[in-house]
């Protein structure tokens, strides 16, 4: 696909977008009829300014009243994905988090969080090694002790 | 921080009270020839720094050539980084101290200030 063209674009950020919101959903955190309200805020987020952050990184998010405290979900693109990241680079690593409206704060600092480590090249491309679901909670487990 | 009330914002002749470089820092006016210039300003976004005002910021930072640091306490930012910003993890109501150095400081110093210092409008999307 061509990474320059923004139709094509926003078909892939919304595919990602839902496929971890409905991840969330698996793991029990809110109702299936949330699903593409949540998506939708994400996106209107995403079209308010690009969550591609440059580094390969992309951290998708939004604040929803489906969920009572702040969520996330981590996914990896062995590809990478064209996101009209800030540095024009696909994305290989996405965080998608959700938060409740009124703990911006709470909001914030997951944000600070995430961008932190994930300036961290070496985490990063030791994160994007990771085959398995035991070896990126072991990598977000090193990474938690610093949060 | 300090309890009296600062204003939203305020050119500042001393950066060396808190928030802002550590003490020590050359203080100054406009331009490189007399060092950085510097304006505290304060956060009133009830969302602080979020990333679209560091997007904004960030961007509106790299059309100048002066360099663009943005101080929280004693942390500090390059201003010309979102990454940089967002990591700065700036409360609303905070105060920040917006240092610049080089021949366009003065130029680039009301845009990046009105843009520190906006409320962000009516629609507070992080």
């Amino acid at each position: 696909m061509n990474p320059d063209d923004p139709a094509a674009v926003t078909h892939v950020k919304t595919d990602v977008i839902r496929e971890m919101v409905t991840a969330l959903h698996a793991a029990g955190h809110f109702n299936k009829d949330d699903i593409e309200d949540i998506v939708r805020e994400v996106l209107r987020r995403e079209q308010l300014g690009t969550t591609g952050i440059g580094r390969n990184i992309a951290i998708p998010h939004s604040r929803h009243p489906a969920v009572d405290r702040l969520i996330g979900t981590l996914a990896l693109s062995e590809k990478g994905l064209p996101f009209a990241s800030l540095d024009k680079e696909p994305v290989y690593v996405f965080v998608l988090l959700v938060s409740p409206r009124d703990r911006p704060g709470d909001h914030l600092r997951a944000l600070e969080a995430v961008v932190r480590t994930m300036r961290n090249a070496d985490y990063v491309k030791a994160l994007r090694a990771c085959k398995t679901g035991d070896e990126i909670w072991a990598m977000l487990e090193t990474a938690s002790a610093g949060w | 921080m300090s309890n009296r009330p600062p204003p939203a914002t305020g050119d500042r002749a001393n950066g060396a009270d808190p928030p802002g470089p550590p003490a020590g820092s050359p203080n100054g006016h406009a331009g490189c020839a007399n060092g950085p210039l510097r304006r505290t300003v304060r956060i009133i976004n009830p969302l602080g720094v979020h990333p679209r005002v560091a997007d904004r910021f960030s961007r509106t930072a790299r059309q100048f050539q002066c360099e663009v640091t943005v101080w929280n306490g004693e942390s500090r930012a390059d201003g010309k980084s979102i990454i940089d910003l967002i990591v700065l993890m700036v409360m609303p109501d905070t105060e920040v101290v917006l240092e610049l150095e080089g021949d366009d400081a003065a130029a680039a110093l009301e845009p990046l200030t009105e843009i520190l210092a906006a409320a962000d409008g009516e629609d507070y999307t992080i």
